[in-house]
């Protein structure tokens, strides 16, 4: 379908131009293929943002999951803002999956992420089960070193019920970041899907519980694909392009650049 | 042939209306966007994904030769001499016209095709068209080719013999180390240039330098680093002398970056990194989930 290959060239497009400029890409692919909106929208991942929950004084994260027409729901205190009566909210099994969560997660931000590490969870209903989606932003500017960071994790997970009792967990990671030490500047995305079937649930704790292990899981794998495959390969590339010591300059030494 | 483009480019803008003159600027320049924002040896391939997203209906090939052209320019783009291994670079020091590039070393002009980037015909330069300072530019070139032999496994330069605004002698130099391995899925470039304006006794020297490395094997990473140098180089009457102060100039400042990126990698391993998220927690092993769920929890 004409769509697709369309929609393709649009990500084809985001993996080639830098992930620190991902607004201006969005935007620019949206004007040139507006009838792709939607699409681009949901694949292509903006910088995490916060907002403020007035009623209990704490930050959320925005994103699609928790928005309703141009207004945030809170994972807190479950209220949109801006304010808006009509808006969505989850049913009790759905908001008491999704308080347990945030609940959890922020214990686990804590733990790996320390301070300035912020998390929110959202559920909603999905076609054969349920669905949710686990965000942490963590942000950091130290004027001192003269390093700043962004982490973005995006965890959408669907839980969908195998047999009795048991319940089968995919789950798709996003992590987004961009580091700047010095002049270096490092700007990057990766995607990871896991799977984990067939596991016994008892309660809503069972399935949060698991829901935690999962991201803590996928995200010290990439983690550590980051630091060794992806630091590894540009620190490699650069010292590729020049040497600082002398080569041992015979013309033999030379490799003979790919041809286009 | 220029000029033929902007006559074109005039009687197709007179056409449109107002609204519709900013939306394809709008346009032009989003697609500008894209097609200069490639990272080395991508640039085709974005090109033929934006061909793609606009449709068979919009033709953007006129697009592609504006923006080519700026790319493969601004990028000192390394071509090859056809019948060859010979490698040239294409810069707005050696544009000639948009079509045609002076090759210094080789004492040529070079015919150059901004699409398909590769060069169509070669002519010698008579003695007339040789610059004034030639004898000093091949100096200057004979010590940058022992730099970039000795620093750069896949290093192409030009030195070309220019003059500054106020008309005094110049030289610029230009360094392109490019390695793109598409099936790996990865690509970098080192680039820099380096303009020598020669005064009485003293030389004003400005350079400006970055590493740009792009890595997409299942995700996308980008590394960018730049940055710039000032200063006076003085100058007497031993052109030798002086050619070999530059250069050892350059290889000193550009080695400094060098090492101040690899600098910064470690420092990213060591703390940065760790900053943003650590490897484990405090505890230096992987969570028990029973417990923490009911950490704080009335049994």
């Amino acid at each position: 379908m004409a769509e697709n290959k369309r929609m393709a060239a649009c990500l084809d497009i985001t993996r080639r131009m830098n992930p620190a400029d991902v607004e201006t890409t969005q935007g620019d692919l949206i004007f040139l293929a507006d009838d792709l909106t939607g699409q681009i929208l949901a694949n292509v991942d903006l910088p995490l943002q916060l907002e403020t929950d007035t009623a209990v004084g704490r930050s959320f994260i925005i994103s699609d999951y928790n928005r309703d027409g141009d207004s945030y729901r809170s994972p807190h205190s479950n209220k949109y803002f801006p304010p808006y009566a009509e808006g969505a909210l989850p049913n009790a099994e759905l908001r008491q999956l999704e308080t347990e969560a945030n609940e959890l997660m922020a214990k686990y931000v804590e733990l790996y992420y320390e301070k300035g590490g912020e998390s929110s969870a959202y559920f909603w209903e999905s076609s054969d089960g349920v669905a949710a989606a686990v965000l942490i932003k963590k942000e950091y500017n130290s004027k001192e070193t003269g390093q700043k960071g962004t982490w973005n994790s995006i965890h959408i997970f669907k839980i969908t019920p195998f047999g009795t009792g048991k319940f089968n967990f995919t789950l798709t990671t996003t992590i987004s970041l961009q580091l700047g030490i010095d002049i270096l500047n490092l700007a990057g995305n990766l995607v990871r899907k896991a799977e984990k079937k067939g596991i016994k649930c008892q309660t809503g704790s069972d399935k949060v519980r698991m829901m935690g292990q999962m991201v803590e899981e996928s995200e010290n794998k990439m983690r550590a694909h980051i630091e060794t495959v992806y630091f590894g390969r540009l620190k490699g590339i650069v010292s590729d392009l020049r040497s600082v010591t002398e080569l041992k300059n015979l013309p033999s030494n030379r490799m003979v650049i790919a041809p286009n | 042939m220029y000029t033929r483009w902007v006559d074109q480019k005039v009687r197709y803008i007179s056409a449109m209306s107002e609204d519709q003159i900013d939306e394809e600027t709008d346009f032009q320049e989003t697609i500008g966007r894209f097609i200069l924002a490639s990272p080395p040896g991508e640039e085709n391939d974005v090109y033929h994904s934006l061909e793609t997203i606009v449709g068979p209906s919009k033709d953007i090939s006129g697009l592609k030769d504006t923006y080519f052209h700026q790319l493969n320019i601004d990028q000192l783009f390394v071509a090859t001499i056809p019948g060859s291994n010979e490698k040239c670079l294409i810069t707005p020091f050696g544009e000639f016209d948009e079509t045609h590039y002076i090759d210094p070393k080789g004492s040529r002009l070079l015919t150059f095709d901004h699409v398909s980037q590769k060069v169509t015909d070669t002519r010698d330069l008579s003695e007339e068209e040789l610059p004034s300072h030639e004898e000093k530019r091949k100096i200057m070139e004979k010590y940058v080719d022992g730099y970039v032999l000795a620093h750069f496994p896949q290093g192409v330069s030009a030195v070309y013999a220019s003059h500054s605004p106020e008309g005094g002698e110049a030289l610029v130099i230009c360094i392109n180390s490019t390695i793109v391995k598409p099936t790996s899925m990865w690509g970098g470039r080192f680039k820099s240039t380096w303009v020598v304006e020669l005064t009485p006794g003293k030389a004003a020297v400005n350079g400006q330098y970055e590493f740009f490395t792009h890595f997409f094997e299942a995700g996308n990473v980008h590394l960018h680093s730049q940055d710039t140098a000032e200063l006076t180089i003085p100058h007497g009457d031993d052109d030798e002398a002086f050619c070999k102060s530059v250069v050892q100039k350059i290889m000193e400042y550009e080695s400094k970056f060098q090492m101040s990126v690899d600098d910064s990698f470690l420092r990213l391993s060591e703390t940065s990194f760790k900053q943003l998220r650590m490897q484990l927690p405090r505890s230096k092993t992987t969570i028990n989930w029973e417990t923490l769920q009911f950490q704080g929890k009335i049994q």
